[in-house]
């Protein structure tokens, strides 16, 4: 009776141990991970599709922290903010895209833009040269002429203000 | 003679456990074996073999998709799936199979008609599916809906383990999902449907097969320029410009006028709402579109009546404060050119108040 006792708890795990049985019963997490993955990018299009920014913000973050090296997730998430007119925030997003692939143009131009907003001319300047020698870049050319003019400008300005203070010295 | 008689005994004995270990390895070897045939016997899907559905035709014909799923050609697939819809179409684990095969194909009109019949047949997989119907309808372009029953999904994730995306070979073959202890948060729509209600089995348990899938949602999430141009378009992101005057419109200089190469139109600020003292006059790059999409519309040729009546005041947003190229531009090309009217006015007024940058 024993005997037979043990033989059936051997078969049952016999049984259980069939490898299609095993993958129906164990659930993957990167399953889960890429289905979660798939519902907050969903969500996102949504609120975005209806422009709710501020919840498209809160999906576009999870999608971040899901995915924290996804140089395209960064950049999105700046783009929502800069909607929102928080341009410092979206600024250390854009660095962040830029740096995890600093090779696309659009993340350059985008940096370039909110720099050019904040009044840092020079990162922008540099930002925008960036973004016209990545490969897909010749449609920037107008973008870094603007910064260089800007550029210029406050230049100039320095100058001035630096000059007139001299002579008001030298009075 | 003790001895031998020990000796006969002990022999006995052995002999008695040897005959226990071998009958024991041999009914696990053949239940091994049982358990393995009857397995793979589901899936093999004889021709002439009327299978779970009680059918040869229909069991043909779901033999035959699975087979397509396998080598992933899932419109053909769909089809085979349909075929054996045509024939019964009471069996939800083959309407499970052609949502699978919609999805992957993607049939997303066919998916929600799918998902809406397997709701129909069995309500408890609701809970298993709600994330999948989200997707479809998101697809569809019903968004709101689509928010809701994805919000739906995502909190069922926490409650629910995935189960294995396998088609269905085998109605008896049910497979019972343990909940982990965790507390899902409540979903709360802000539309119509309100998954909340949705029918689920005791304990929130699937009972059937499921089919979420495991393949990457392809999406490129680079906002166009239209698309960024299409959701700054309000007062309140163009209020963060520079500079706002309201200007008076003087005239613009004559030349090579197209949709992309816009004229230099002659303002006179009439007066500062915010930003510095700029010079009264103030030309501007008069852009004929809002950004939105720089494709002129068919047939479009410049006319002087593009131009704003001589002397007519309007409320002009300008990004930055310096010209380029000689030139002011405007917030999102026209749209940072408003006619000042009372309650655009009115309106800016407020919003400046409420950032605390009004002039006076």
């Amino acid at each position: 009776m024993k005997s037979k006792l043990l033989g059936a708890a051997f078969l049952m795990l016999a049984g259980l141990a069939h490898p299609g049985w095993i993958k129906a019963l164990a659930a993957d997490p990167a399953a889960i991970a890429a289905k979660k993955e798939e519902i907050h990018r969903c969500l996102l299009n949504c609120y975005r599709e209806t422009s709710r920014i501020k919840e498209a913000e809160s999906e576009c973050r999870a999608l971040v922290a899901l995915k924290p090296g996804d140089a395209s997730l960064r950049y999105l998430l700046g783009d929502l903010l800069l909607k929102s007119g928080r341009v410092g925030e979206a600024a250390s997003h854009f660095k962040k895209a830029v740096q995890l692939d600093p090779g696309k143009g659009d993340y350059q131009a985008a940096l370039g833009s909110v720099l050019l907003s904040l009044k840092d001319y020079n990162g922008a300047v540099s930002a925008y040269r960036a973004a016209v020698s990545a490969p897909d870049g010749a449609r920037f050319t107008a973008h870094l002429q603007t910064a260089m003019t800007y550029q210029a400008n406050q230049t100039q300005t320095v100058q001035y203000q630096k000059q007139k203070q001299r002579q008001d010295d030298d009075e | 003679m003790g001895k031998k008689l020990l000796d006969f005994v002990g022999q006995g004995q052995r002999a008695k456990r040897h005959s226990r270990i071998g009958n024991l390895l041999y009914v696990s070897f053949l239940i091994t074996c049982l358990a393995f045939l009857s397995t793979n016997s589901c899936r093999a899907g004889d021709a002439d073999d009327p299978g779970p559905w009680r059918s040869i035709s229909v069991n043909r014909h779901v033999v035959q998709a699975n087979r397509l799923m396998q080598e992933r050609r899932y419109g053909n697939a769909r089809d085979e799936y349909l075929k054996a819809i045509s024939i019964n179409p009471g069996i939800v684990d083959i309407h499970i199979g052609l949502h699978e095969a919609c999805k992957k194909y993607p049939d997303w009109a066919q998916d929600l008609t799918t998902m809406e019949k397997i709701f129909e047949l069995e309500p408890s997989t609701k809970k298993q599916y709600s994330a999948d119907y989200g997707v479809a309808l998101y697809h569809a372009q019903r968004y709101d809906e689509a928010i809701a029953w994805l919000k739906k999904g995502l909190s069922d994730m926490n409650s629910v383990m995935l189960p294995s995306p396998l088609p269905p070979t085998n109605k008896d073959a049910v497979t019972v999902w343990k909940a982990p202890p965790v507390e899902a948060p409540v979903a709360k729509p802000a539309i119509a449907i309100n998954p909340d209600q949705l029918n689920t089995n005791a304990g929130g348990l699937p009972t059937t097969k499921a089919s979420w899938g495991r393949q990457q949602f392809t999406w490129t999430p680079i906002v166009t320029m239209e698309e960024r141009s299409k959701l700054a378009q309000n007062f309140e992101n163009a209020c963060h410009s520079e500079c706002i005057v309201v200007a008076e419109y003087l005239g613009y200089q004559k030349g090579d006028i197209h949709y992309n190469h816009p004229p230099r139109a002659e303002f006179r600020i009439v007066r500062i709402l915010k930003g510095p003292p700029l010079n009264k006059a103030l030309p501007l790059r008069y852009e004929f579109h809002d950004h939105t999409s720089s494709d002129p519309p068919a047939g479009w040729k410049f006319a002087e009546n593009m131009m704003p009546g001589k002397n007519s005041q309007w409320i002009l947003f300008i990004p930055h404060a310096v010209p380029r190229l000689q030139l002011f531009d405007t917030y999102e090309g026209s749209y940072g050119r408003q006619a000042a009217t009372e309650e655009n006015l009115n309106k800016i007024y407020a919003l400046l108040e409420k950032r605390g940058e009004t002039l006076h």
